[in-house]
């Protein structure tokens, strides 16, 4: 080890000392979602003959487009270096917007429930910034929030009879379910307006440094509420997604599915310090997240046992790439 | 080990001048959020609020989460964070209670004491994982803590096979019918704790090194403080009153589900964050969190006495935790985020 590299550790990258370390740890967990993802679609192939069969596929295609979805938002919240817990409580929320309303305004209910998801994510935004609370707890307080006018909204399922909005979840292009176009589309504008614009930029700068970013001119409290708000127009898309799918709008829905989002996009390679990770893994992780679920289900692996293995995979999941990548300089450790 | 005692005896100095209580209202911005509350609720309620009976029944109500947001002080001082408690505190109840029950339960009968110990080791066990976990990698412990409660709320499941743990021990239900002086034993038990905390927070070489390890990691590490063991300790603490909250839960329902217990993980949160303790740790006092467990439950009180909606009050709960957080941020002019 050369004395520079020590007087500058910001240069001392992992694999540095050694081409073929860096090679290998660098190939592995470059590509290790991808690899993970493979793996467990291969799990699944010998797991159980039902995995691969177009009904089992096309379940699992329209749960992934609502966590999907839910996710897309999340990760652009985690790069820009926060969290939306309030998500599930969203979904909820806009879900009974949905279903209360759609028997009127139809497929107008969808932009409505989008709007009413941005309102929670700006409350969410404005506490972050305006505020300057954690983002932990401002959104768990939006969450709370979400959740209560869910139930002031009726605190009882609302059917759903509208046939545009029930068209939404039976829609189809060929063999692929309108919903997962649905979400490969706002995963495609998102991942274009965080790549090819500005904004995106300032997105990954925020969430790297916030310090750094402000001296260098960034709006950070403008892209920082931007973000929430983002993610809240999302989760109330995917309010609307799930009240199609299930037919109904239920105050008490997606109880947690904020740590499903988070958990997906973990998996799926992003950092939780912020500033990086890529969104097509995290949506790879949405699907190993879900695969796995249905994997156990279909072998029958009791719910309680599932619940253990989640949490096994999610810290799994962290915690080997951190392992391999030990040598990068410390960086400061946020919640 | 002498170099880290003196940074220890140091580092104890900084911390115990730390509450500078005079930077916003005397005696610190929540006590008079609490004072202000209690005096509107009077006013509101016509007295029924400050009737000694309602009293003794929001602290008995308010003891569980009293106890599990001591449990997550220590975490969060330390610039950690403890998703797991809640389910810690089920698991601990149900081992208890299952072990010392009259009925029949998933556990073999044991004496009530080593049943309480059985409950206390595994908070202790779970805080190990936990604070190990933290301590040797740098994996954010949000993510450690949330794979601990998938975890164990997972094993409380197939432990128990998902029923419940009924008739404890009757020493267990006299306990929480006991009343020394109008007080329940049970908040008798939280003031016990909050003294246990303050004692190890103030009065200790560990407390002082966990303000210097939340404070700055790397400066704490540089003063010859070993942060793994100061983190694992934090959790180990958290793990601890975690079980306590446990206990007193299961002293106050006298029946515990495995699904019990869902909202603790947040509640303890959202109470530590009111009283003003900052999540990005090195700050916060055993009484900032006394003061944000007291406005929680003095606002749920209020809105039980005059009627508001159960569902508004999720609501009004969520509004007020952005409220108080943001006032005390501004009041007391605390830069940290």
């Amino acid at each position: 080890m050369s004395g520079e590299r020590v007087a500058n550790p910001v240069t001392h990258l992992p694999g540095e000392q050694s081409a073929l370390w860096a090679r290998l740890t660098g190939g592995l967990s470059g590509r290790a979602v991808e690899g993970l993802f493979l793996l467990v679609v291969l799990i699944g192939f010998i797991a159980s003959p039902k995995f691969l069969t177009t009904f089992n596929l096309d379940s699992l295609l329209h749960q992934a487009a609502i966590l999907g979805v839910l996710a897309v938002g999340q990760y652009v919240v985690v790069v820009a270096g926060g969290f939306d817990l309030s998500v599930g409580a969203v979904v909820a929320l806009t879900g009974m917007v949905t279903a209360r309303t759609a028997g009127e305004i139809g497929l107008l209910s969808v932009p409505l429930a989008m709007v009413v998801g941005g309102v929670m994510g700006l409350l969410s935004g404005l506490a972050v910034t305006i505020g300057r609370i954690p983002p932990f707890v401002a959104t768990l307080a939006v969450l709370g929030i979400a959740r209560g006018l869910a139930f002031t909204v009726g605190n009882q399922g609302i059917v759903i009879t509208e046939p545009a909005i029930l068209d939404v979840n039976d829609a189809a292009l060929g063999p692929i379910p309108a919903v997962a176009l649905v979400w490969i589309v706002v995963a495609g504008l998102v991942y274009a307006f965080l790549h090819l614009t500005r904004s995106g930029t300032y997105v990954f700068a925020i969430g790297g440094n916030a310090d750094s970013a402000r001296l260098a001119g960034v709006p950070v409290a403008r892209v920082k509420v931007g973000v929430y708000v983002l993610s809240g127009c999302l989760a109330g898309l995917a309010g609307t997604l799930f009240a199609a799918r299930s037919g109904s709008g239920s105050p008490g829905i997606a109880n947690g599915w904020e740590l499903d989002s988070i958990a997906a996009v973990v998996i799926g390679g992003v950092s939780f310090f912020g500033g990086s990770g890529r969104l097509p893994r995290a949506m790879l992780g949405v699907l190993i997240y879900l695969m796995l679920t249905n994997i156990m289900n279909l072998v029958n692996v009791d719910a309680y046992v599932q619940n253990v293995l989640k949490g096994a995979l999610i810290l799994a999941a962290v915690t080997v790439p951190l392992l391999i990548r030990r040598r990068r300089p410390a960086v400061r450790s946020s919640l | 080990m002498t170099v880290s005692n003196d940074i220890g005896a140091a580092d104890q100095q900084v911390a115990a001048e730390k509450p500078r209580t005079a930077r916003g209202l005397p005696g610190g911005t929540m006590l008079w959020v609490l004072l202000v509350l209690v005096v509107l609720s009077a006013l509101l309620t016509q007295g029924v609020f400050i009737r000694p009976s309602n009293l003794t029944t929001v602290l008995f109500q308010s003891s569980v989460i009293g106890v599990l947001a001591i449990a997550q002080a220590f975490a969060v001082i330390g610039r950690g964070l403890d998703l797991s408690v809640g389910a810690t505190a089920i698991f601990a109840a149900m081992v208890v209670g299952g072990a010392s029950s009259t009925a029949d339960s998933f556990l073999p009968h044991l004496p009530l004491p080593v049943a309480v110990l059985a409950g206390l080791l595994l908070g202790l066990v779970i805080g190990l994982v936990n604070g190990t976990v933290a301590g040797r990698t740098r994996v954010p412990p949000f993510i450690i803590t949330l794979s601990t409660y998938l975890m164990i709320v997972g094993v409380t499941f197939l432990a128990t096979g998902a029923s419940p743990v009924n008739s404890p021990h009757p020493v267990i239900r006299e306990f929480g019918e006991a009343r020394i002086w109008l007080v329940p034993a049970p908040v008798l038990l939280w003031l016990a704790c909050i003294a246990a905390g303050y004692l190890l927070l103030r009065k200790t070489k560990y407390g002082a090194m966990l303000y210097a390890v939340g404070g700055n990691e790397t400066t704490a590490r540089l003063s010859g403080i070993r942060v793994s063991r100061v983190k694992l300790l934090s959790y180990v603490a958290a793990g601890v009153f975690a079980a306590v909250a446990g206990m007193l839960f299961l002293v106050r329902t006298g029946t515990v589900l495995p699904s019990d217990g869902s909202s603790f993980m947040l509640d303890s949160i959202a109470a530590v964050a009111v009283g003003g303790v900052s999540l990005a740790g090195g700050h916060g006092r055993i009484r900032d969190v006394v003061l944000g467990v007291l406005i929680l439950a003095v606002v749920d009180n209020l809105m039980n006495l005059t009627g508001v909606s159960q569902y508004l009050q999720t609501a009004v709960q969520g509004a007020v935790v952005l409220i108080a957080v943001g006032v005390n941020l501004r009041l007391s002019h605390n830069g940290n985020e």
